[in-house]
């Protein structure tokens, strides 16, 4: 489902600074410098994880009701749930009969009509990437995009079929 | 003390073997043949290296071909 989610793992990071805290308090003088260490350490992350994910959420609501003013997103959420359309958990790719959307923190919309040429990349901008694969998307205006980012070392079976289903829909457009 | 260590991949381009079709991204790109190394580095100093795997190259999509020794041996000869 394309929606917006906010992250739980600054929650971790908060109760585990916490734990520190209370151990260090708990052990005594001689290990109340080393927790209170730590203890800061996961404080201050989790208040930076917390005030990214914030963020995120609010661009990612924002972008969600600015695309859903023509009930795009409405549509979109009712195929994947009604079977017409596949959800891609695992690269956060959502694949309708009619356009690929990419459902990540930074979202868009791609319609099939527009795309010129789809293939597995290890190259993104010029460099070789040792640690990551892409879905590289050539549009038709001369953009590329990159979509569905997986760490090379574990790519999940659903990349090649999402490669696959993209390609099939591109058949059934005719322009590939 | 703390030791900083870890490992760096880069690929050493052997040979460049003219224009070709990839069959990845359909693309006419010049193939090459290259090798993948993976050198340990310690204090980001490279210790030592070692050959991960050889093969054909596209320099658009990146994808690789992997290659045996033999084969990757025949074609830089040629």
């Amino acid at each position: 489902m394309i929606t917006a989610k906010k992250s739980k793992a600054w929650i971790v990071l908060i109760v585990l600074g916490v734990f520190f805290l209370l151990l260090g308090i708990l052990v005594g003088d001689e290990a109340l410098g080393v927790m209170m260490v730590l203890a800061i350490v996961c404080l201050v992350i989790g208040l930076i994880v917390m005030a990214v994910s914030s963020k995120n959420y609010k661009k990612k609501s924002a972008w969600i009701a600015e695309a859903n003013a023509d009930g795009t997103i409405d549509r979109i959420n009712n195929s994947i749930s009604n079977g017409s359309a596949t959800y891609f958990k695992s690269l956060k790719l959502a694949l309708t009969s009619t356009e690929l959307v990419e459902n990540s923190n930074t979202p868009f919309i791609i319609k099939y009509e527009d795309i010129a040429n789809v293939y597995r990349s290890n190259i993104r901008e010029g460099k070789y990437d040792y640690t990551y694969q892409y879905i590289r998307i050539d549009l038709k205006n001369g953009q590329t995009v990159y979509v569905a980012t997986v760490t090379r070392a574990r790519v999940p079976a659903e990349f090649g079929n999402a490669i696959g289903t993209i390609k099939s829909h591109l058949n059934a457009e005719g322009g590939f | 003390m703390v030791i900083v260590y870890g490992t760096r991949n880069n690929i050493k381009i052997k040979k460049n073997l003219g224009v070709n079709i990839c069959p990845n991204c359909g693309m006419t790109t010049e193939k090459v043949l290259a090798a993948e190394k993976q050198q340990f580095t310690l204090f980001y100093i490279p210790i030592f290296s070692h050959t991960l795997r050889k093969g054909l190259i596209c320099p658009n999509c990146g994808m690789y071909k992997t290659l045996t020794n033999a084969e990757f041996k025949e074609m830089s000869m040629n």
